[in-house]
């Protein structure tokens, strides 16, 4: 598919949810991900740092089936290799991961997302090609429980200065997601807010909801 | 001059990727370009020529949300 097409397709969605199997609170990371496209959510990045290789490609082809019967972006973090393999719309890469420009040139055609964490890691990431950043994380997260805050106040330090979209995560729930979207956020990434939810599909939609509305 | 837009083969007036939108009456604010598969900054629109053989995606935003 036409980059562009994927990019229109990023733009025009809403809440994008990263699944962890770790952080789906006993349940598989494909029930997880039925349950989420199952409230409309339109981008979802597959994240598993652990899983051997055939284990990851046998589980990003389930999750391209299912993205794409739903009409859904499907990125995969950090493994290009897997990402072309399993015909993903798009890689996450982190900053110890492949450099964005490296990607870039291999794969002419994919989304790349990039984790930024100052205004710096966000210029450098959209001059070497990446769609978008990520700006985070922003609240406090057990996810990521030694990372250094950034707050609600780096997004408007760094957005300005931003031709491609964002996105931003880190401890963005239900409760603080409204202060995020007043900073202008379109694209907010959640993790375990959506897939450790006892309902994961009415958690996802009252988020959906909070940004749209 | 010729390009390809969407996968068309297509004879156009325009100069600049601005001209073509102006052109085929698509709003520059509302529409994702792709040129020889590079995405062109929606700032350098103007700016940006087009050659003859160019191969051009162009992607209208639907409104929503």
């Amino acid at each position: 598919m036409h980059l562009a097409r994927r990019l229109a397709a990023f733009q025009q969605a809403d809440l994008y949810v990263v699944i962890t199997e770790a952080f789906c609170a006993g349940r598989t990371s494909l029930e997880v991900l039925d349950q989420v496209l199952a409230a409309g959510v339109s981008i979802v990045q597959l994240r598993e740092k652990d899983l051997e290789d055939r284990g990851l490609y046998e589980l990003a082809l389930a999750y391209r089936r299912r993205t794409a019967a739903a009409g859904a972006l499907l990125i995969i973090d950090d493994r290009l290799d897997i990402a072309l393999a399993a015909g993903a719309d798009g890689v996450h890469l982190g900053q110890t991961d492949l450099p964005v420009a490296a990607a870039r040139r291999l794969a002419p055609d994919l989304l790349i997302g990039a984790s930024t964490h100052s205004l710096k890691e966000a210029l450098t990431a959209q001059e070497a090609g990446a769609s978008y950043v990520n700006i985070g994380p922003i609240f406090p997260t057990a996810t990521k429980p030694d990372a250094v805050l950034l707050g609600v106040e780096a997004i408007p330090r760094i957005v300005p200065h931003l031709r491609i979209p964002w996105t931003t995560m880190g401890g963005i729930n239900q409760g603080n997601i409204a202060q995020v979207v007043a900073q202008g956020a379109r694209h907010p990434a959640v993790m375990s807010a959506v897939t450790a939810a006892a309902d994961v599909t009415a958690a996802a939609r009252a988020l959906r909801e909070a940004i749209i509305s | 001059m010729k390009l390809t837009i969407n996968g068309q083969y297509r004879e156009v007036a325009a100069a600049t990727v601005w001209g073509l939108l102006e052109e085929l009456g698509l709003h520059p604010q509302g529409t994702v370009v792709e040129r020889n598969r590079q995405i062109v900054d929606r700032e350098a629109f103007r700016e940006t020529r087009l050659a003859e053989g160019d191969v051009l995606e162009l992607v209208r935003l639907v409104g929503g949300g």
